[in-house]
């Protein structure tokens, strides 16, 4: 019983983020608010999950 | 009444003593990835201020009336990752709606923010400073969330100087074993040396 609420607390903030992630996902980006990215910037990033850097990855 | 003393302090000592790039060495990541150009570190700059001042509040709060009063404390570097996470993705969806232009400015490099660990550690530092116990909770949340605000400063003033060093590196004659990376992993060196000089004043 004592873990209960850290498991739900747990639960409810992962939960939060899932939700938020799921409505990010559905919400339409500005077709203008994409500005070209030249590729080096892009190479020294590495957040895997940006589109515009898997666009890059696919392109080559 | 706290003093106004106390928030100068709070804004100078987390924005010049204890720079989070800096002395803390935290945010590395982004201080070297998007600090080739100064509009993405600026850019980059203002989107880590906003998310690391925001997700202060909201962890402050979250510790002093749920984690504390459960005694389960120890999740809290769980649920403050988490929080800072589905905060990032409130930010960029509202600003997807909301304002075009600055989706424009910061779109790109409000993801990165997941992975800054400068806003993690800003937050977890916010906690272990005990401004509570020093101020009461109310208070304390004004004094760290004026500390939170000064050391994104200090981030931003780090990323803004050292993208326009490296700005002008681009067209400086370095040897060739030296270029790119090498030369800008001492420039952060000997400005680290530089902001050590500043220790002593708060």
């Amino acid at each position: 019983m004592e873990y209960l609420v850290p498991v739900l607390i747990t639960i409810g903030v992962i939960a939060l983020y899932l939700a938020t992630y799921a409505l990010n996902k559905n919400t339409p980006a500005p077709i203008e608010g994409y500005e070209k990215i030249d590729e080096a910037t892009c190479s020294a990033c590495s957040n895997y999950s940006c589109g515009i850097k898997q666009q890059f990855t696919e392109d080559r | 009444m706290i003093s106004p003393t106390i928030f100068f302090v709070a804004i100078v000592s987390s924005m010049l003593i204890n720079n989070v790039v800096l002395m803390r060495f935290l945010g590395i990541c982004p201080f070297l990835g998007v600090s080739k150009r100064t509009e993405s570190a600026l850019g980059m700059s203002l989107a880590v201020m906003f998310v690391m001042v925001v997700a202060s509040i909201i962890t402050y709060l979250l510790y002093y009336y749920v984690l504390i009063p459960q005694d389960i404390t120890y999740i809290s570097t769980i649920a403050f990752i988490l929080i800072i996470a589905s905060l990032v993705q409130l930010v960029e969806m509202t600003i997807k709606k909301v304002s075009k232009k600055l989706y424009k400015g910061l779109g790109i490099y409000l993801p990165l923010i997941v992975t800054n660990c400068a806003i993690l550690g800003v937050v977890e530092l916010n906690i272990l400073e005990n401004y509570a116990g020093e101020y009461g909770v109310f208070q304390g949340l004004l004094v760290a969330t004026t500390s939170a605000f000064g050391a994104a400063l200090g981030f931003a003033l780090i990323m803004f100087s050292f993208s326009s060093i490296r700005e002008r590196l681009d067209a400086a004659e370095v040897p060739e074993a030296w270029k790119g990376v090498p030369v800008s992993l001492v420039v952060a060196g000997i400005m680290a040396l530089a902001f050590l000089g500043l220790g002593g004043i708060v």
